[in-house]
């Protein structure tokens, strides 16, 4: 034993007082290990991307392929050579031509990455500016440059800068951007979302195969962050698509796949109780459902200054829209034709 | 692809009709549900256990071990009209006033079964099934009062058998003095004499005093439970019998015939219809144990709570359901928690002997249970913590004090109980006899003291502070709220 205390010892504080303690209420919880489900919580924020191993792994198999390949058509070329200098000839230039669409294709994806990355990088120094933590100016002019190519934007544009001199504030003049450059894409990503829930919607419950129908949707979820991605920020390409992807199914775990309190599409077909009662119905709103939330989330990843003087879409709206708008023309989309989606995946 | 309009747009629109109304009442009958047994003698904790755990999944500000919480995803909890309409429902509203009341009180002591449910709306936590919206768990939870629990292994007794260990036990050390009236009640019985009800409720009401009387002395043992509770079976037959010696003939008519049957009735009647409502349908268990009360009432009472747990708990349907119990809806209980409760009248540098004492005292329940498969784990835990740690230096000694109002008078007080051994097992060898009761009356070396504290006081609209309750809970429903 350890010098420690072996009897019971009772302290009566009006007769002994002590120093003042803490009440039960307010008194810390006893330093334990935090357990396995916290510590998941904490991980699950941070996702792991490759290890070092991993990374050296696919470099390395990267490298052993490109000079397998590259021999490859060296060899072949050789051997052309020795047939007839003609066809060896010939041979050459296609392959030249070959390397140069090639370069030009990595450039093309490169580039399409980077606007992706330039996209973050504006809404994370737009988010720095509404606090005063960077100059709002210098969010505008990044704006300025993503938009600038585009005819639709010359007049907002214009309007944004008019409006820069008698606009100090740096909220005020984010604000007066989001609504003028922003509100119009807002309104096309909200309406290809719902697009894209409703041909969901539509495809589940006449596809009769399970399988097809899974396919379908992840085809047509894909095209809808490519089409939200190019409504904000322009193309982006495979390389760029594949990353907003997996930001947001990050984006979809980090939120818990909605901001649900103000879903009610979920709970009422999440329980399953449509589904036991028509199985293809309740996986048409499940799937419409879905693909609504994955459509928020690309909105939310991809448009460039978060949502401050806009409100943010809402899934459930979006789901009740698309699938109203089987039936009835809604205001918000004039140009759709009333009665199914008419545009293929 | 050419999707036409045939229909869908009135599809769409029953879609959406039939969802609005089926979502309230149909909605709710699908959800899973989860029965969580909480078992404890009685002055274990079992109301303040069930009470704190109801309002802490309410007001989930203090549950940040709790997985679920931990990540964001638990919407909303809320109580739900409970699945058995003939039970009556757990008074979690009175329980919370009357910690809430000025001078706050610990909730009254059950008297009767209860029964309530939660239901928790939460998000799962992998990304593919989150997709598909939030998903609700039913938590059904019973509460009775402890005495009853132990009617669970006369179940599987005969009446011979119950009444010799029943008479051995009372010639013990730990009981002879208690049992003083009914043995004389006892010799003046003839069991072969014919059935004379007065002589057999004067013995059924000795019988009472003597478990009584134990009770008060700290032992656990004390079948059958209804003796000490009757509920609403008060003065009955199935309650008017007592244990008797076997004669050489028991006659048709005897009053040991008669004993006989009346035990066969109550197990009957009142033991197998509690275990079959309340007991055999459960998924998790948790089992409450007041160690450090029995540690302070001496090795007797130590001795005797770990017997009689053990017992109790071999009645229970423990393991991994396999599928044959899928198939058919039987249920096992797959996890069990070991719970010290009360912890927080021991400062947290001794939880853990403490949590490793009740873990030493189930080891049987516990290797039986691991062997079929269900998972088990010991823990120290307050369900409503109503005292504060404080370290003072007395003599150069750091001594680990827990501070709290004292109940009896609203003193505040500062305690410390005594030091837990290391190794729970030098406590246990030193209850440990050839029975329960032929155990010593007072520890060798050691003494400890049990203490009284009023309930805390917390802010309105928060869960009560507690010790590892959001431990506890993870351990036991987490794993349903991925």
């Amino acid at each position: 034993m350890t010098g420690e205390r072996r009897d019971p010892l009772i302290i009566d504080l009006s007769e002994t007082p002590l120093p003042p303690a803490p009440t039960p209420a307010e008194a810390p919880p006893p330093p334990d290990g935090a357990p396995a489900a916290a510590e998941r919580a904490l991980r699950g924020v941070g996702r792991p991307g490759l290890s070092a191993m991993g990374r050296l792994f696919w470099i390395s198999a990267l490298g052993l392929v490109g000079i397998w390949v590259a021999t490859g058509i060296e060899g072949f070329l050789r051997e052309l050579f020795t047939r007839s200098d003609w066809l060896g000839w010939g041979a050459t230039a296609l392959a030249a031509v070959l390397a140069v669409t090639l370069a030009g294709f990595i450039i093309r994806e490169l580039a399409a990455l980077a606007r992706v990355q330039r996209v973050g990088e504006i809404r994370r120094r737009a988010t720095l500016a509404a606090s005063g933590a960077e100059k709002a100016d210098d969010v505008l002019d990044a704006l300025a440059r993503l938009y600038r190519g585009r005819p639709a934007m010359d007049e907002p544009l214009a309007r944004v800068d008019a409006a820069r001199p008698d606009t100090p504030d740096a909220a005020a003049l984010l604000a007066v951007a989001e609504r003028t450059l922003l509100a119009p894409l807002d309104q096309r990503a909200e309406r290809a979302v719902a697009r894209a829930a409703r041909k969901v919607a539509a495809i589940t419950a006449v596809v009769p195969m399970p399988a097809a129908d899974v396919l379908a949707v992840l085809v047509v979820n894909l095209a809808m962050i490519r089409e939200v991605a190019e409504i904000y920020g322009g193309r982006a390409g495979a390389l760029g698509s594949w990353r907003l992807l997996r930001t947001v199914a990050a984006h979809l775990v980090a939120t818990g796949a909605v901001a649900a309190t103000d879903d009610l599409l979920g709970p009422m077909v999440g329980g399953g109780v449509l589904g036991k009662l028509s199985r293809r119905f309740g996986e048409a709103a499940v799937n419409a459902a879905l693909t609504a939330r994955v459509g928020v989330a690309a909105v939310e990843v991809c448009r460039p200054l978060p949502f401050a003087a806009r409100p943010a879409p809402r899934a459930a709206g979006l789901v009740l829209d698309a699938l109203r708008g089987w039936r009835e023309t809604p205001e918000s989309s004039a140009g759709e034709t009333p009665t199914a989606p008419r545009r293929k995946g | 692809m050419a999707l036409g309009g045939f229909g869908l747009g009135g599809l769409a629109d029953d879609l959406l009709d039939g969802l609005d109304r089926l979502r309230e009442g149909a909605a709710s009958a699908f959800d899973p549900t989860l029965r969580l047994g909480v078992t404890g003698l009685s002055g274990a904790g079992k109301t303040v256990f069930i009470t704190s755990l109801v309002a802490s999944l309410l007001d989930r500000n203090r549950m940040r071990l709790l997985g679920a919480e931990a990540e964001g995803r638990i919407e909303a909890a809320m109580l739900r009209p409970q699945p058995d309409p003939d039970v009556p429902r757990f008074a979690i509203e009175n329980h919370l006033s009357a910690l809430a009341a000025t001078p706050p009180r610990w909730p009254e002591s059950t008297r009767s079964v209860s029964q309530i449910r939660v239901a928790i709306r939460f998000r799962p936590g992998s990304w593919l099934s989150g997709l598909a919206g939030p998903a609700t768990l039913n938590l059904d939870i019973v509460d009775y009062p402890g005495e009853w629990l132990l009617d669970l292994p006369l179940i599987e007794q005969e009446y011979d058998d119950w009444a010799a260990g029943a008479l051995a036990a009372a010639q013990s050390p730990a009981r002879r003095a208690h049992a003083a009236g009914w043995h004389k009640a006892l010799a003046a019985a003839e069991p072969s004499a014919p059935h004379d009800e007065a002589v057999a409720e004067a013995l059924a009401g000795a019988y009472r005093d003597y478990l009584f009387a134990c009770r008060q002395a700290g032992l656990s043992a004390l079948a059958p439970g209804r003796f000490l509770m009757p509920g609403d079976l008060a003065g009955s037959p199935a309650l008017t019998f007592a244990p008797l010696p076997r004669p050489e003939r028991g006659a048709r008519g005897s009053l040991y015939a008669e004993m006989h049957d009346r035990f066969d009735a109550y197990r009957r009647v009142v033991a197998k219809p509690f275990f079959r409502n309340h007991f055999a349908r459960l998924d998790r268990q948790v089992v409450l144990i007041d160690a450090l009360g029995a540690v302070a009432g001496g090795p007797r009472a130590l001795a005797d709570l770990t017997a009689t747990m053990s017992e109790t708990l071999a009645a229970f349907r423990h393991g991994r359901p396999g599928w044959l119990d899928r198939v058919t809806g039987a249920r096992r209980i797959d996890r069990i928690l070991f719970v010290a409760s009360k912890a927080d009248h021991l400062h947290h540098a001794q939880h853990g002997r403490l949590a490793r004492l009740v873990e030493a005292m189930l080891a049987e329940a516990a290797r039986r249970a691991a062997f079929r498969g269900a998972k088990t784990r010991g823990m120290a835990i307050a369900a409503i913590r109503a005292t504060a740690e404080q370290d003072v230096t007395e003599k150069g000694k750091r001594v680990g004090l827990v501070r709290g109002t004292r109940a009896s008078d609203g003193h505040e007080v500062a305690i410390y109980p005594g030091a837990l051994p290391e190794d729970p097992a030098s406590l246990l060898a030193a209850a440990g006899g050839a029975m329960p009761g032929e155990a010593p009356a007072s520890w060798p070396d050691m003494s400890y003291a049990t203490f009284q504290f009023a309930p805390p006081r917390w802010p309105h609209g928060e869960g009560p502070p507690h010790l590892r309750l959001d431990q506890a809970v993870e351990f036991l429903i987490g794993d349903r709220l991925e």
